[in-house]
């Protein structure tokens, strides 16, 4: 989570306080692998881990008002997840200890590697059609776009590294957007009506 | 794509990028619930962000619009923050205390008298009675106080019981965030 990110989130969390859905599903559409991968350290069950994502958007959710951007959003959520993942670890293993209140995993805890063979298929196929989108992006388009997505760079700081206006490098990693967003949207299954 | 689509879409990328004008804010909002192109397009967006990031991130992706469904109707109708009592408590105090002061400088004023024999009869002022003058409520309620140091009028209880007001639960800051207990 670096800084720009975190400004990213501040207009989302800042509209959904005042009650704009869309606001919210954003940040639910953006956080939602994030929240899933990190409860799936602790639950074994992908159904489960399912259930607990939704658990910890509607927990965020109600809880969104007391929520003063004291942490990022993205701490916040993970914060919330794992307390979702603890409970239901209470509740399957009552007798357990779980004195994890730092934060942390517990160290027996597994990552999930019951996926079926057709959800481990589609990962690898979007994967795929990923690493093709992107080796298909002009040279410009490319760099611009990783060093805003990987590196987290700023515009300003891309624009420098590329000798450019922040103009440009704007429009760059705008048209590599959406030229990974065409490849990729026939694998992700939207659903959208 | 038209242009308005390149131009919703760009807005969509800047808000991706925290760096939306409040009306490319504006214009993303008020598209996103009847646009499903556009909600699309800022999951295939942050999927590819992901999958750019970690491989892993892939395997974790749901259908959104399942997802969102699901979410949708378990969510309450509203979530605004609506300010805290304690938050209005202040202001309201200080109007409170204005309006009881302009109720007592009235009860407290000489009365306006047309006959000129009344009118330059001494009207004891407030000052007068020194500290056992006239409460601003005593005053409206048209009570009297005893002299200073004389028992305290029946119908008053010797030690008033402050009021108590219910401002109900604290509010915690992350509710969301503490274990179940």
């Amino acid at each position: 989570m670096n800084a720009l990110e975190r400004d990213a989130d501040a207009l989302l969390v800042r509209e959904a306080q005042a009650g704009r859905r869309a606001a919210f599903d954003m940040l639910v559409l953006k956080y939602q692998r994030r929240v899933e991968r990190l409860l799936s350290r602790s639950v074994r069950d992908p159904d489960d881990v399912a259930d607990l994502c939704q658990e910890t958007f509607l927990a965020a959710y109600r809880a969104l008002p007391g929520f003063r951007g004291d942490s990022a959003f993205y701490t916040w959520i993970y914060r919330i997840a794992i307390n979702t993942a603890q409970r239901h670890r209470a509740r399957q293993r009552p007798v357990t200890s779980l004195d994890d209140d730092e934060g942390t995993l517990d160290a027996e805890a597994h990552p999930t590697d019951d996926a079926t063979p057709e959800a481990l298929l589609a990962s690898r196929q979007l994967a795929v059609g990923l690493n093709e989108a992107v080796e298909g992006l002009a040279d410009d388009q490319r760099r611009a776009l990783l060093l805003r997505e990987v590196d987290g760079l700023s515009y300003e700081e891309i624009a420098d590294l590329m000798d450019c206006p922040p103009g440009t490098v704007r429009s760059r990693i705008f048209r590599a957007r959406e030229a990974l967003a065409a490849r990729l949207r026939p694998l992700l299954g939207g659903g959208w009506r | 794509m038209n242009a308005s689509d390149d131009a919703l879409a760009q807005a969509l990328s800047a808000v991706m990028d925290g760096r939306a004008t409040p009306a490319q804010w504006a214009q993303v909002n008020a598209a996103w619930d009847r646009d499903a192109a556009l909600r699309e397009q800022w999951s295939a967006w942050h999927a590819g962000a992901d999958g750019l990031r970690s491989a892993e991130l892939l395997r974790h992706h749901r259908p959104p619009q399942a997802l969102l469904e699901a979410l949708h109707a378990q969510m309450p109708a509203s979530v605004v923050d609506h300010p805290r009592r304690r938050d209005w408590f202040a202001p309201f105090g200080v109007a409170a205390s204005f309006v009881a002061l302009a109720v007592g400088l009235v009860a407290l004023r000489p009365p306006a008298v047309d006959d000129p024999t009344l009118a330059s009869a001494p009207f004891p002022a407030p000052g007068a009675q020194g500290l056992g003058g006239l409460s601003f409520a005593q005053a409206a309620a048209g009570r009297t106080l005893p002299g200073w140091g004389g028992a305290l009028e029946p119908a008053l209880p010797a030690q008033a019981t402050p009021a108590i007001i219910d401002w109900g639960p604290a509010l915690a800051e992350h509710g969301a965030s503490a274990p179940a207990p």
